[in-house]
């Protein structure tokens, strides 16, 4: 018997009522989403990355961070996301609301990054501790620069790829006097052992994008459906107060986080 | 013993020797001959297997330099187009487009034209697809490394690239179609049936990824929507059929017995067509938690569909001894087979709560893509091309160890690359239950899985250099033998026409 056109049917017939059921129900649940309403004079939630920080999400992009990185935090269940502190909540559509592409990874070679700018230093894979009592936005990007040039020197044992095309490293002589922009001389030193200054690391635009796109990484919003429970004894990892910026995120109101670091604080001299 | 030869050929190439289950009698008639067919298909197929021969070797090649970057980061570390982040996704694309759709619509030409006994009807067409395929694949491989990759798994080619993929698929589509429309049998065989829907599949969900990714992007995680649905469905749905489409047409031919059942394969085909496009979305994903279950549920049901291959499988090859036990063509078909079977089992353990909330995210969910995309796929297509290629050329592999080299170097690889994979995966699990241990430390206990993972994929990739060998000697014969054979040629020929 010829079953050609049953074949073509029943092809097309199934593969639509997986697209109907798969594509086009969530795209009229999810497609609908809208920015949640935040109390106290904050933005809604999420706001859209700050020019940098976007255009940084296209370095993550093009570098494939996401193959290795996910932004993925998992309800609790079996699992141990929330414990290691990686947020305060799982994270949901919403948080990616304003994103494209949506890089939530699907591996962790490395640790997830959906809440890296507000990530206890305690936290990270290879903790380590702030210096100061104060300027910790700084010291957080200084460590990423750090990270980014030479992953092995913050990290030991680490296996990300050094990514030094990133950099820009010169020697400053009379004709070429020293960048304001370059990497402090103490982490120079620590990078590449040369000391007095005599080299210099200085981050290139496409280094300073993506150290912004990480600082502007925090899901941690409360919303309807992924409310955050700040217990008595849960302390609230919060970069951005520790600074004298503005906070965005008054620990233990109900107050937003947005998407955006609370001031993008000037690369440190 | 090989199959390719001329005795195993008579026996089992003969056309009606296979669809015997369903044939109608009254169509015979009308057959073309198998050797007829095979060289009617010759311009279409032969270009189609080559490019992808070379496409599998540089993508495993890429596939081994990205797996040594994880394993010595600073090494090669100076350049951007060599970062493992490009590598690897330019490697998998390789593998994915490079070779496994087009091995599985070369062979699909092939099984198509056979089945129908007719002349392949769309030669132009399938050279017009080749050329903007392989344009395609050649300038989203640059886009990659140039740092144009989209960011979704499979689906890393950048736009314009995609859009040579899928106007090159449309006109392989056609010359599917025309060829199938011109089958001078019209009861069909199973196989027919997966092509078939495998062609109208890959093209939908192929034009839905890239409008919903690319060309007109979906808000916020309806992108990881449309990217999750098409991986899914590509190697559930579109793998699966022309794979499967292929093992139910060569393990027959290679057993010399018909299909156990046709009605069972009719059977695990509405099976995979309703339950295989209707998973992959891991509960982790930040989804309404609708979807991840739809998707664990399709993932069990699918399950139906893997026990009636299985079983169709084992029935017809049942019982089968001696030189057709180690017939080269079966070796390969029943090692990728089983992989199909073993990734639907795992795909649906990997959607269960506690072993796949165990193993997320972790080297485990890439041990099963490898096991679809490189055991299922490869081996499976290999196995098809060793079958295939000597009757297009209507001359036997020169070299009768190298196919047996490559089978078991292939399958050595695979085997080490899943066995590391799982290795380094179980290490990541088994750290990060303990949420007082170290992040690095799950680092640290996968590193040396991920040396011996690099060193599988090397061996995979120098595996296939028996083949290349075989196919050199085979053009060379080819051209040296011109002048040699021309006498023979000259003798025969004048006979067959002018008796």
């Amino acid at each position: 018997m010829n079953h050609g056109p049953l074949i073509f049917l029943g092809a097309l017939v199934t593969m639509a009522i997986s697209w109907c059921g798969l594509i086009f129900t969530p795209q009229l649940q999810l497609g609908r989403m809208e920015q949640a309403p935040m109390k106290l004079l904050a933005p809604a939630y999420p706001a859209g990355r700050p020019g940098i920080a976007a255009q940084g999400r296209e370095v993550y992009r093009a570098l494939g961070c996401a193959e290795c990185h996910t932004q993925q935090v998992r309800p609790s269940g079996d699992n141990t996301d929330l414990e290691r502190g990686w947020g305060l909540r799982r994270t949901v559509a919403r948080d990616f609301l304003t994103d494209s592409p949506v890089l939530v990874g699907r591996l962790r070679v490395g640790p997830d990054l959906a809440n890296i700018a507000i990530r206890e230093p305690k936290q990270f894979a290879v903790p380590w501790q702030y210096k100061t009592q104060s300027n910790h936005v700084e010291e957080l990007e200084l460590w990423h620069y750090a990270h980014l040039y030479n992953p092995r020197a913050v990290s030991p044992g680490s296996i990300m790829p050094a990514y030094r095309y990133l950099f820009e490293e010169r020697t400053p002589s009379p004709k070429r006097p020293p960048s304001l922009d370059a990497l402090p001389p103490e982490i120079t030193a620590r990078l590449t052992g040369v000391k007095n200054g005599a080299f210099e690391i200085v981050p290139r635009r496409e280094a300073r994008a993506l150290v912004a796109y990480l600082m502007s990484l925090r899901a941690d919003a409360p919303l309807f459906e992924a409310p955050v429970q700040i217990t008595a004894d849960a302390k609230v990892p919060n970069a951005a107060s520790a600074t004298n910026a503005p906070a965005a995120n008054a620990s233990g109101t109900n107050a937003p986080a947005t998407n955006v670091p609370a001031t993008p604080a000037p690369i440190s001299k | 013993m090989s199959v390719s030869s001329p005795a195993n050929l008579n026996a089992a190439g003969r056309p009606g020797a296979v669809p015997a289950a369903v044939a109608s009698p009254d169509a015979v008639h009308n057959a073309l001959p198998a050797e007829a067919v095979d060289k009617s298909c010759r311009w279409a197929v032969w270009p189609l297997a080559v490019a992808a021969l070379g496409w599998l070797f540089l993508g495993l090649l890429m596939q081994g330099v990205a797996s040594f970057r994880l394993v010595a980061p600073d090494i090669l570390s100076d350049s951007a187009v060599l970062t493992y982040g490009r590598l690897r996704p330019a490697a998998v694309e390789l593998l994915i487009y490079g070779f496994g759709l087009q091995a599985c619509v070369a062979t699909a030409f092939w099984i198509l034209a056979r089945l129908g006994r007719t002349q392949f009807q769309g030669t132009a067409p399938a050279i017009a697809g080749w050329v903007l395929w392989n344009s395609g694949v050649a300038i989203g491989l640059a886009g990659i490394l140039a740092g144009s990759g989209s960011g979704y798994e499979a689906l890393q080619f950048p736009k314009y690239a995609g859009l040579l993929l899928l106007a090159g698929f449309g006109f392989w589509g056609v010359a599917a179609f025309l060829t199938f429309s011109a089958r001078r049998e019209p009861a069909l065989y199973p196989s027919q049936w997966f092509i078939i829907a495998g062609f109208l599949w890959f093209a939908w969900i192929y034009a839905t990824a890239q409008c919903l990714i690319f060309w007109m992007p979906a808000r916020g995680v309806m992108q990881v929507v449309a990217g999750q649905w098409y991986l899914h469905n590509l190697k559930f749905l579109c793998f699966s059929a022309f794979g499967l489409a292929a093992a139910f047409y060569f393990i027959p031919k290679a057993t010399g017995r018909p299909l156990y059942s046709a009605a069972l394969a009719k059977f695990a085909f509405w099976t995979l067509a309703f339950f295989g496009a209707g998973g992959g979305f891991a509960a982790s994903l930040p989804l309404p938690r609708w979807m991840p279950a739809v998707s664990s549920v399709c993932n069990f049901l699918l399950l139906t569909a893997a026990v009636a291959v299985a079983l169709n499988f084992l029935k017809t090859v049942a019982g089968v001894g001696g030189a057709v036990a180690g017939n080269l063509s079966l070796r390969w078909f029943r090692l990728a087979v089983s992989a199909w079977l073993l990734a639907v089992l795992a795909e649906f353990l990997l959607s269960r709560p506690v072993i796949g909330e165990y193993f997320r995210f972790t080297w485990v969910t890439t041990a099963a893509d490898v096991l679809i995309l490189a055991g299922f796929v490869i081996l499976g297509q290999l196995g098809a091309f060793y079958y295939m290629m000597p009757r297009l050329a209507q001359k036997d592999w020169p070299c009768q160890v190298s196919p047996k080299a490559n089978f078991w170097v292939s399958s050595a690889g695979i085997l080490i690359i899943m066995a590391s994979y799982i290795g380094a995966g179980i290490a990541q699990g088994r750290s990060w239950i303990n949420a007082d241990t170290l992040f690095l430390e799950s680092v640290t206990a996968s590193k040396t899985w991920l040396a011996v993972s690099a060193a599988g994929w090397l061996l995979f990739a120098i595996g296939q250099i028996p083949m290349f060998a075989n196919l050199f000697f085979m053009a060379r014969q080819e051209l040296r033998g011109c002048c040699c054979c021309c006498a023979d040629f000259e003798a025969g020929k004048p006979t067959e026409v002018r008796s």
